[in-house]
């Protein structure tokens, strides 16, 4: 799967430069100018903004015209492995100020274990309270970091 | 002679207890995650950051730059026996390096590759102690606008060696300097695209970006392919390569020194670069290329030697400019930013001891991994068949808790994840990381100096083709571009990334 809806890879990530670059006028447009002599805070940002709309639309159009050039043969998209292991991180930072660093951590190696498709619950069982124990030797024993271990009595 | 005066007052840090074992670990660190396919030294660097604020700031930045120039010497040692490169600058090393592998000679190509690195790594760090007070004398002459088009040029040189496309590529670091501007404007004052968002108007981190783009990107798009290693059964054969192989592999060892040297000290370069071009030279230089591939030790010298001098004379730039050229040299500046010292020309001079302790550190570090590889190889085989399912949940483990405690801040592991799903999106897309890094790096400073150098030409844009320095700076810069956009130019960089 060379695109994402039969849009060619380079132009899907000029479209995506495009965006960015807009969104970035957009956000900073009330952004003072100033002179080249006394810059404001919009100017440089406003400069790099627009390049980066222009060079996308470049990268995009080239994309187009080189759309039948030949044929990729890139493996599918990893959709289990970007929601299981970018819930688990998401999961620990929610967790971690609430629930403490066991439940964060556990939180988070039960979800990531599961970007990979052949493992057992018995695995991924024994993997979570490794993980537990390395990060209470190292961090905790070890480096002597202040981390909350369980939730904080009352909740914050 | 002040060279050997600056290395003995290197030594004399280097050799510290303290240091010593900073350096230590950092190699064997490096060693491990270069055996390890899967992470690399940027995102180990960017994991372990967090962790050396404590440090005292010599032997932080000694025990990191050990990760990096160690992961080359781990690199080779999964090439040659499991035909997986444990870093891109080892890609080329699984050629010859398996190929000897099966031809029971693996313990040669171990042993060869571990003595080129070592002589690489020496010549390399010669080349840095004298090479460096020179050019940061030179710098310390810079004002505004030739450190704005300084870094226009590195940023452009870093881009044309960059893999890929090239707009793309230039689109990647335009990206990375606008994501830099992200925070306070430090001339004015007034908060930028920062969301209301407190945390971030100190700016994106660097090391919460790297982690989203090399880290978490990194282990999503390991899952692309899916593993299968074979690790090698067959005997290693005989560790010590004989007379006729040491004299066959010595011319290799010297070109790709001299040749990664070179490489290194350019932007973009580093270690992977001088590896390749040392590969195609050993090739068209020999009386017989057909042997390539089948086992040439010519083809595991060189590039061995290549990476591992690339890897040092990257850190030329970075220590005398204050010009990061890799992500790794990036991610460099930002832990001595962290540690409160701007980098640039004045470190040699007003940190002596941090500057020279850590050019020995490396000859030191270097000796540390000859002694830790070859005797030691067969504990690092064993690492080998560790399976990256298992391994992986403890790097997210160390990342999340390492982004965590950079400011004790939860937003940023939000974040973090953000760039991780940006990274992958990228990396799908054929969007290198690496230049969005050192673009995110250099952004405040080419703002910076851009506006210093306009107030100082009150207002008139000519100055930075009016002062000659700056004006060679950009004009490099330009001929840079037009030579690559040239198409003969053009087919040969494109080929040479195919190879």
């Amino acid at each position: 799967m060379s695109n994402i809806l039969g849009v060619p890879k380079d132009t899907a990530a000029g479209v995506l430069f495009m965006v960015v670059g807009a969104g970035a006028l957009a956000i900073g447009a009330d952004y003072r100018t100033g002179s080249l002599l006394h810059m404001g805070p919009g100017y440089f940002p406003r400069m790099m903004s627009a390049l980066l709309l222009f060079l996308g639309a470049i990268v995009a159009i080239l994309g187009l015209r080189h759309r039948r050039a030949l044929p990729e043969a890139a493996p599918p998209w990893s959709w289990r492995a970007m929601a299981t292991v970018l819930g688990g991180i998401v999961l620990f930072g929610f967790g971690l100020e609430r629930f403490g660093l066991v439940a964060s951590i556990t939180a988070l190696t039960l979800v990531s274990a599961y970007a990979e498709p052949r493992r057992g619950i018995i695995e991924t069982l024994v993997l979570a309270v490794s993980m537990n124990a390395i990060a209470w030797l190292v961090f905790v024993l070890g480096l002597g970091m202040p981390l909350p271990l369980w939730p904080e009595a009352g909740g914050s | 002679m002040e060279l050997i005066e600056h290395l003995g007052l290197g030594l004399e840090v280097a050799l510290t207890p303290a240091n010593l074992l900073y350096c230590f670990m950092g190699v064997v660190l490096g060693t491990l995650i270069g055996v390890l396919p899967g992470i690399g030294p940027v995102a180990t660097i960017s994991m372990l950051l967090p962790f050396t604020f404590h440090l005292p700031p010599t032997s932080a930045l000694i025990m990191l730059a050990g990760i990096y120039y160690g992961a080359q010497y781990g690199g080779s040692t999964s090439a040659i026996l499991v035909n997986l490169p444990g870093e891109a600058s080892s890609v080329v090393t699984c050629l010859d390096g398996y190929a000897m592998a099966r031809d029971g000679r693996a313990g040669h190509a171990l042993a060869i590759a571990a003595i080129g690195s070592f002589f690489a790594g020496c010549v390399a760090t010669l080349l840095l102690a004298a090479a460096a007070p020179p050019l940061a004398e030179f710098a310390v002459k810079f004002g505004a606008p030739e450190y704005f088009s300084l870094m226009v040029l590195g940023l452009v040189a870093a881009v044309v060696l960059a893999q890929g496309s090239l707009l793309k590529a230039v689109a990647m670091v335009v990206l990375g300097v606008l994501l830099g501007l992200v925070g306070m404007d430090t001339t004015t004052g007034d908060q930028r695209y920062t969301f209301g968002l407190p945390e971030l108007s100190d700016g994106l981190g660097f090391v919460v970006v790297a982690m989203g783009l090399f880290g978490f990107a990194g282990i999503i798009a390991s899952f692309d392919r899916p593993e299968d290693r074979e690790i090698l059964s067959r005997p290693l054969g005989r560790l010590l390569p004989g007379w006729k192989e040491l004299k066959q592999a010595s011319g290799a060892i010297l070109r790709g020194t001299g040749i990664g040297s070179l490489l290194g000290v350019l932007p973009g370069g580093g270690a992977m670069l001088g590896s390749f071009a040392s590969y195609m030279l050993e090739k068209r230089i020999a009386k017989d290329p057909s042997r390539f591939g089948k086992g040439a030790i010519e083809g595991v010298a060189g590039p061995e030697s290549a990476n591992n001098a690339g890897a040092q004379t990257s850190f030329i730039p970075m220590l005398t400019l204050g010009l990061p050229t890799n992500p790794v040299m990036a991610l460099m500046v930002g832990a001595m930013m962290i540690q409160g010292i701007q980098p640039g020309p004045q470190v040699m001079s007003s940190q002596p001891e941090l500057f020279w302790g850590m050019i020995a550190s490396m000859w030191v570090g270097n000796l540390m991994l000859v002694l830790l590889n070859l005797p030691m190889i067969g504990l690092w085989v064993k690492l080998l068949s560790v399976r990256y399912r298992l391994l992986y949940p403890a790097i997210l483990l160390f990342s999340v808790v390492g982004v965590y405690s950079l400011n004790s801040s939860v937003v940023e592991v939000f974040i973090a994840a953000g760039f991780g799903l940006l990274g992958y999106v990228l990396i799908r897309l054929g969007c290198e990381p690496a230049p969005l890094l050192l673009g995110l790096v250099l952004g405040p400073l080419l703002e910076d100096n851009f506006r210093r150098a306009l107030t100082i030409a009150r207002g008139d844009p000519s100055v930075f083709f009016t002062r000659p320095l700056s004006a060679g700076l950009l004009v490099a810069a330009i001929l840079l571009l037009l030579a690559v956009v040239a198409p003969n130019v053009r087919n040969a960089r494109d080929k040479a990334f195919q190879e």
